[in-house]
């Protein structure tokens, strides 16, 4: 309830804005939406995560970058709930959270993807990107069962907002095939429109581009720019694809063997001589 | 098994023995132990037999116990399971026991040996192992008062009776349902020798545990084999199972002759009106019109001391316990004839059995007149006279149908049976004693 | 064009050709060795027993299936649920309700039965492995059993809820004694047959359907959208409890509500191997497959091994199903990634 009180006044202005304007720079990165501060994350005496702190500004599009088992991976599963950090805090909309479960972040208004695809392969693709709106559907699970009416009057108002999103990711002709069937480029596809279709206020993409071909990687980088620009999603996303992190996004942090190396717009980054050194020059 | 088993053995033996054991300590008693079963598949019809058991030593004890010695009784589950019998065997096996009530065949077959090197008697009575009635191998086996081959050839006696005639069985066909276990397989040798004796053909069909699938077996039996007479060897819920199926596949009930471990309430009611006409044999009365019944009843009921719900008393499980209990007590009653009215070691009590004689006037003396038959032990014959009668059910009581039906002992059992057990002192090495 | 609808298609093709395959093998078997037997009304009646068998153990097998397919665990316990929910039912008719009434109330209790397992088993061992939450269902199976007896006593009990189990006779005039059927069984299949499609309906085209879709193909992705792994335990539990209630009362009005009513989850077993875990269908296939095929040998083939070899020939069949489709006849295809 409060979450969603105060989400509104933020959202509304923003999201008119963009949809006309072509002037990229116009974007207004808003004020801190969530801050992580010295997080140490542990699993049996091996530090996956050491005393990171960074924010997530309201609007932007923050990537996160660092080689394999830099502890990329686990700070969004850290933000996402599905890990509990040993130390640190998270503040959220202005508030600590408190021990956080995945369901939980998800009522937040976090969303994310995850880097092996996790959809509901048995389900078509329309139904996967309902579930996506199991928050928002009023009536409990219990209460749907019992008033069978009302429920199909709900059922077909989100619906309209799940086509919007098929319409918007271009994925019409794929809304009744089981996911199961559908190459690997199209099933990122769809897991992202089930994130969207939460509404989120955060937007996790976990390597969002991993193993596509050019041609679905721009597309990807596409709808990323154009989720954010008209609905105004601050996206925090994983990305090993360097060309595509420093074009999309707004800022960047660093991890290497979970340390925080660096954290700034692209240009800044790239100038890091750590960065250089760690990442861009000598490892890779 | 495990868990549940100990949760419910806990709460019974708790139950029970502590009542029976915390007066014990000061005097003198003469120990009893039982191996019973109180959980597991067969629990429903274990308790019953377990509940007379116990109930009739109450009322011993209640009367002062045998010549002053009161018995002290502790009872062990073992869910009808072999490795829990032998377990329950080591717990409670003492000199002082008086005999060992396995309550199962298979638990029977792994204690004879036991039993016998820790000179305890064991009494299987109606179960167990039919050459153990040969008692100069078996000097420690008791199988009064009736083995399985017994109950065999009184069945095929009581149709030889119905057809008019052995003559008559010649070309008839009789099938056999049983468990498959030692238990279901003992009469099988006893009928394929009658079968070659008065010409009928018989067909056994096994049952797996617990006997819940019977659907097949009842195709054959009343589809396709179609057999004049059907004898069945069940326990627990096998027995109401083929009831149930035969009467689906139109089996008439009155051709359909079970064991003595087959004709209790708990295998009919299950079944209702279904079961109306199914025959059983037994070796005991039925029902609480015996003084020695009226007594446990007014003794120990009353008393609020009985171990189950009064309202079971004088079914067939029930008073099978009390019968079983009745002999124990006679066995020590007169063995300390012989050794003194004192508690007993096993084989003191062995000696008794050896000698047991209980006449007419005893069974009046007891309360027990037209309860049981007369039974007379020897060194030798471990099993008495091995009769029984038949019993049908009516929908509400056990009629019985039949006098005592007397099996070929002399002429047919009784050579089989030295036969086998002179098979098992080669195997085992043991030289048979002298009986005279 | 629909891969589905043609491997459907191919089966209907198939399996009466299978089925008279299978009599001219019993017929040539029983013409070489003289202690077989073979009728062709003999068999079809075998064969109708045999499938009406099967769908009472694809009752018992529903209940596991389900709970597997939403959580993955093999839920050890379902056997002692169908005897729990047999004796409370018979415990509420016994106490004078009438047994629709009591029905309502011990899918009730079932109802909290399976809250409760959520709330004090599973709760506190989510994100544990798979295999320390099948030893949680060993633990209810055990405590199940013996609260239910300590509850409402051992005795057998009897359960009628007034299914007529007289034997029809129809066919005469085609074969030599006609065909028997079980009219308790038939209904019985009939319960099947509603129940099923009940299920169907419910996973298939409700929300909370798709919600127990959704968490039964990753539970990762299931939390990630919001779905409350907690609630759908409870709901799949709870319908999990109602099916063993329905299969409590088939099973217990056909053999009395005893202790041994547990021991039919081993049943279920090679329903569920040969079926698949993870497919309602499955469980109905494989259930009329291994009851029409045990029966079948245990009738034609019995006699060779001495009889009683349809529980392990139950296991067998599924074993060789197992060879050649390890995920079950329609189990989600095993691709392990490398």
């Amino acid at each position: 309830m409060a979450a969603e009180t105060l989400a509104t006044p933020d959202t509304d202005p923003a999201s008119p804005a963009p949809s006309e304007g072509t002037a990229a720079p116009q974007k207004k990165i808003g004020e801190t939406l969530l801050r992580a501060d010295n997080i140490t994350l542990s699993f049996g005496g091996v530090k996956a995560l050491t005393d990171i702190s960074f924010e997530i500004r309201e609007h932007e599009i923050l990537a996160i970058i660092g080689p394999n088992g830099a502890g990329k991976t686990s700070m969004l599963n850290v933000i996402n709930g599905f890990y509990h950090p040993q130390q640190g805090r998270i503040m959220y909309l202005g508030a600590e959270r408190r021990a956080m479960r995945p369901h939980l972040a998800a009522r937040q208004g976090i969303a994310r993807t995850f880097q092996n695809v996790a959809l509901f392969k048995g389900m078509s693709t329309l139904d996967n990107i309902m579930t996506g709106r199991v928050l928002k559907m009023k009536s409990n699970i219990f209460q749907q069962a019992i008033f069978w009416g009302a429920n199909q009057r709900e059922e077909i108002a989100h619906r309209e907002v799940v086509e919007r999103i098929i319409d918007f990711l271009e994925i019409e002709a794929i809304r009744k095939t089981p996911v199961g069937r559908l190459p690997y480029g199209l099933q990122k596809r769809v897991e992202l429109a089930r994130a969207l279709a939460m509404e989120p206020k955060l937007l996790l993409l976990d390597e969002p581009m991993a193993g596509m071909n050019v041609e679905e990687k721009e597309d990807m980088c596409r709808f990323i720019l154009d989720v954010n620009d008209e609905f105004g999603t601050t996206i925090a996303l994983i990305e090993h694809d360097m060309g595509v992190v420093m074009d999309i996004s707004d800022r960047v942090v660093v991890l290497d063997y979970g340390r925080k190396l660096a954290d700034g717009t692209p240009d800044e980054v790239r100038a890091n001589q750590d960065v250089i050194d760690a990442y861009l020059g000598v490892s890779h | 098994m495990k868990f549940k088993a100990l949760g419910l053995a806990a709460l019974g033996a708790a139950a029970m023995t502590t009542a029976a054991a915390l007066p014990a300590a000061a005097v003198d008693k003469q120990f009893v132990p039982g191996l019973m079963y109180r959980s597991g598949p067969y629990a429903p019809n274990g308790i019953p037999f377990a509940n007379g058991f116990s109930d009739y030593f109450r009322m011993i004890n209640a009367k002062g116990g045998i010549n002053g010695v009161e018995i002290e009784y502790e009872e062990c589950d073992t869910a009808y399971n072999n490795d829990r019998g032998v377990e329950c065997y080591e717990r409670l096996k003492r000199p002082g026991a008086a005999a060992i009530t396995p309550l199962s065949t298979g638990i029977t077959y792994a204690l004879i040996d036991r039993a016998t090197a820790d000179k305890i008697p064991v009494l299987s009575m109606g179960y167990g192992r039919t050459a153990g009635s040969d008692g100069t191998v078996f000097p420690y086996v008791f199988t009064l008062p009736a083995t399985y081959w017994s109950g065999a050839d009184v069945i095929v006696n009581y149709i030889a009776q119905k057809e008019g005639g052995y003559e008559n069985l010649k070309g008839k066909k009789i099938a056999l349902v049983y468990h498959d276990s030692a238990y279901g397989k003992e009469p099988i040798g006893t009928l394929e020798a009658l079968a070659e004796k008065h010409g009928f053909s018989f067909h056994p069909f096994p049952v797996a545990h617990p006997g819940l699938e019977q659907k097949a077996t009842w195709l054959q039996i009343g589809r396709q084999v179609r057999p004049d007479w059907t004898a069945m060897w069940g326990w627990g819920v096998m027995n109401s199972t083929a009831i149930k199926e035969a009467a689906a596949v139109g089996y008439p009930m009155d051709k359909f002759i079970g064991i003595w471990w087959s004709g209790s309430e708990q295998d009919v009611t299950p079944a209702g009106a279904q079961a109306v006409g199914y025959k059983s044999l037994n070796f005991h009365g039925t029902g609480t019109d015996f003084p020695a019944i009226q007594d446990i009843l007014t003794l120990v009921h009353d008393a609020g001391n009985g171990t189950g719900p009064r309202e079971e008393v004088g079914t067939v499980l029930y008073n099978r316990g009390v019968m079983n209990a009745a002999v124990i007590t006679e066995a020590i009653r007169t063995a300390q004839g012989i050794h003194g009215e004192k508690p007993l070691t096993g084989e003191q009590i062995r000696d008794g059995f050896e000698a047991l004689n209980i006449t007419e006037a005893r069974l009046a003396d007891k309360g027990m007149a037209g309860f049981m038959e007369p039974i007379q032990i020897t060194c030798a014959d471990h099993e008495g006279t091995g009769r029984a009668f038949v019993q049908q059910w009516d929908g509400s009581t056990w009629e019985p149908v039949s006098e005592w039906v007397e099996p070929n002992r002399e002429g047919l059992l009784r050579p089989m049976i030295e036969e086998a057990a002179a098979a098992y002192a080669a195997e085992k090495g043991i030289t048979p004693r002298t009986c005279n | 064009m629909n891969p589905t609808a043609i491997r459907f298609g191919i089966w209907i093709l198939v399996t009466p050709v299978l089925i008279a395959a299978l009599g001219f093998g019993f017929k040539g078997l029983a013409a070489v060795d003289s202690s077989l037997f073979f009728a062709w009304g003999y068999f079809i009646e075998v064969l109708i027993a045999g499938l009406l068998q099967g769908v009472m153990y694809s009752l018992v097998a529903l209940g596991f299936v389900l709970i597997f397919k939403a959580s993955g665990i093999f839920n050890f316990a379902q056997g002692s649920m169908v005897l729990f929910a047999a004796l409370t039912m018979v415990g509420f008719i016994e106490m004078g309700l009438h047994w629709t009434l009591s029905f309502v109330v011990t899918a009730g209790v079932m109802v909290l039965v399976a809250l409760a397992i959520e709330r004090v088993v599973l709760r506190p061992l989510v994100n544990q492995p798979h295999i320390i939450l099948f030893m949680a269902t060993i633990g209810i199976f055990y405590f199940l059993d013996g609260f239910g007896q300590t509850l409402w006593g051992s005795d057998v009990k009897v359960l009628d809820i007034g299914i007529s189990k007289a034997p029809i006779i129809v066919a005469e005039g085609v074969f030599e004694n006609g065909l028997l059927i079980n009219s308790f069984d038939l209904v019985a299949a009939l319960v099947g047959a509603v129940l099923v499609a009940v299920l169907a309906i419910f996973f298939q085209y409700t929300r909370v359907g798709r919600a127990l879709r959704a968490v039964a193909d990753d539970h990762q992705a299931a939390l990630s959208v919001g779905i409350p792994l907690k609630t759908i335990w409870a709901i799949v539990w709870s319908v999990a409890g109602i099916v063993a209630l329905v299969a409590g009362i088939m099973w217990g009005s056909k053999a009395g509500v005893q202790f041994s009513l547990a021991l039919i989850a081993l049943k279920a077993l090679p329903v569920l191997i040969l079926g698949g875990f993870t497919s309602i269908p499955g469980a109905i296939i494989g259930g009329l497959i291994i009851g029409a095929g045990e029966q079948l040998a245990e009738v034609f083939l019995g006699p060779l091994f001495g009889g009683a070899i349809q529980d392990w020939f139950a296991y067998m069949l599924a074993l060789v199903f197992l060879l050649f489709r390890p995920q079950g006849l329609f189990g989600e295809k095993i691709i392990e990634r490398i």
